[in-house]
């Protein structure tokens, strides 16, 4: 093997086609695996409050099909549920979506069944007897909901959407299966076009997966470091009553 | 626009073989990844509990980086990078070992899997279990028979629901192991399909045996608990 040195400087051109794409082959790269993320986390985070909602109020039918839904995604994993859309919707909707949608829709899915526990831990977390408080002191359902329930519950959720988050971020790494090329895949062609470069190529995937996903824990923390201080004056507040 | 999918093709000859193989690769490759993601993140999570700084921050950095890149990252890395970084004869003769694809997925997959293990360990090591150790060690116990008597087993029970989702997840995370054609479950599902083009009814085929054998595996691991609380129990009346 020769020195790793100049492998790396070899190696370095390389990188805009890691975080951008090959040339010719459209988006791709990292690029590829954020643009995806910050697609799927909205949506999933909309989906998953209507589903976790249908599920903690017990609607009739709809709870038990959400239900189901969090049950199959939690057996299935995430590549098969890609080679599933990815054969089912065209058979069955007769429409061809693109590679890219595929994805999405796979990781929405995934996202929205997380999002949903996530939403539903966060609202059975508040103490009952604090609604319960709020509704004999004249407060309608919705008021209680919008002033009581919805500000403790989001913000201990918080911290675990984050999570979520960055869990969608490297889960979006498996959609080249269906011949999107995401960062891995880059690589991997870099690779096999220049195989003396092979590890270089791997430590400047392992260093853009790691970027992302650092700066994401670092919101997370600090995210949650002033959820903490706010509740935490919050309680000495209400401590003066 | 309908479609009649023809479920009676994954009962035609080399296709039910080929899922039922794959369905016993996947369990293999399981059982292997979760018995070394144990013992792995065991090692990581009394190494971030030891009083040794060295170690406690050379255990945390590790659990920090692995989390912070893709399951699929570290099967490739096993794969394609590990014989391309080892002395030139070994890699070749890796390359050349059949059994290669196998242990370098249940290689990467356990790596992958154990800080998450690490974490719930040391979690409840933090929080339940300090009074329990804290006379454990004053009545004398120390290094293996203190974590692998008292500590260790306390903390798999007490993590043991969150443990039980992890390894779930990581009976999931084995589908990985397709991109490196090791022969699991999804990778015969679309073999199937490549031989049959029955995509989404050998893709169905597989989502089903999935679950049957998530739903075995939590049984198991609820049977586990239930024996480790039990221990538990026992050991402490002994202590």
């Amino acid at each position: 093997m020769s020195d790793p040195v100049s492998t790396f400087a070899q190696a370095l051109p390389y990188a805009v086609s890691l975080l951008a794409g090959l040339e010719g082959l459209g988006r791709g790269g990292l690029a590829l695996n954020v643009s995806l993320t910050l697609c799927a986390v909205p949506a999933a985070l909309v989906l998953g409050v209507v589903l976790g909602t249908l599920r903690v109020m017990k609607v009739p039918v709809l709870a038990g099909l959400a239900m189901a839904l969090t049950e199959f995604a939690k057996w299935q994993p995430l590549l098969l549920t890609v080679f599933w859309i990815h054969y089912a919707l065209p058979l069955f909707l007769g429409v061809r979506i693109g590679l890219f949608a595929t994805a999405q829709a796979a990781l929405v899915f995934y996202g929205t069944v997380n999002v949903a526990e996530v939403y539903r831990s966060g609202v059975l977390s508040v103490n009952r007897a604090e609604l319960e408080a709020a509704r004999l002191a004249g407060l309608s359902r919705l008021q209680t909901a919008a002033a009581v329930l919805a500000p403790q519950a989001m913000r201990r959720m918080v911290p675990a959407l984050l999570a979520v988050t960055v869990s969608l971020f490297k889960d979006s790494s498996v959609v080249f299966v269906i011949g999107l090329i995401e960062l891995t895949q880059t690589g991997m062609i870099i690779a096999s076009r220049h195989p003396d470069l092979l590890p270089a190529m791997y430590a400047f995937m392992g260093l853009g997966y790691m970027a992302v996903s650092l700066i994401l824990t670092r919101f997370a923390r600090s995210l949650e470091r002033r959820a903490q201080a706010r509740l935490a004056g919050g309680s000495r507040l209400s401590s003066g009553f | 626009m309908s479609y009649t999918p023809h479920w009676d093709v994954l009962l035609e000859d080399p296709y039910p073989g080929i899922l039922l193989n794959g369905l016993a690769t996947t369990l293999e490759l399981a059982l292997v990844s979760t018995a070394a993601s144990l013992v792995l993140g065991s090692l990581l999570a009394v190494g971030r509990a030891s009083d040794s700084r060295l170690a406690r921050s050379a255990c945390g950095g590790f659990c920090d980086l692995v989390r912070s890149l893709p399951g699929v990252f570290w099967l490739l890395a096993f794969f394609f990078c590990l014989p391309m970084i080892v002395p030139e004869q070994a890699g070749r003769a890796l390359n050349g070992w059949d059994g290669f694809p196998f242990w370098a997925a249940a290689a990467g997959l356990s790596v992958n899997n154990a800080p998450y293990v690490a974490d719930l360990l040391y979690a409840v090591m933090g929080q339940a279990g300090r009074g329990a150790m804290a006379s454990a060690r004053l009545s004398g116990l120390t290094g293996f028979s203190f974590w692998g008597r008292v500590a260790l087993p306390q903390a798999y029970a007490a993590s043991m629901p969150a443990l039980s989702a992890r390894l779930l997840h990581n009976l999931k995370n084995t589908s990985l192991a397709m991109v490196i054609s090791v022969p699991e479950l999804t990778w015969s599902s679309q073999e199937v399909e490549s031989l049959s083009f029955a995509g989404l009814e050998a893709t169905t085929a597989a989502t089903c045996l999935y679950a049957g054998l998530g739903f075995a595996f939590s049984l198991v691991l609820m049977l586990v608990e239930r024996r480790l609380h039990r221990a538990v129990r026992t050991e402490a009346a002994r202590v």
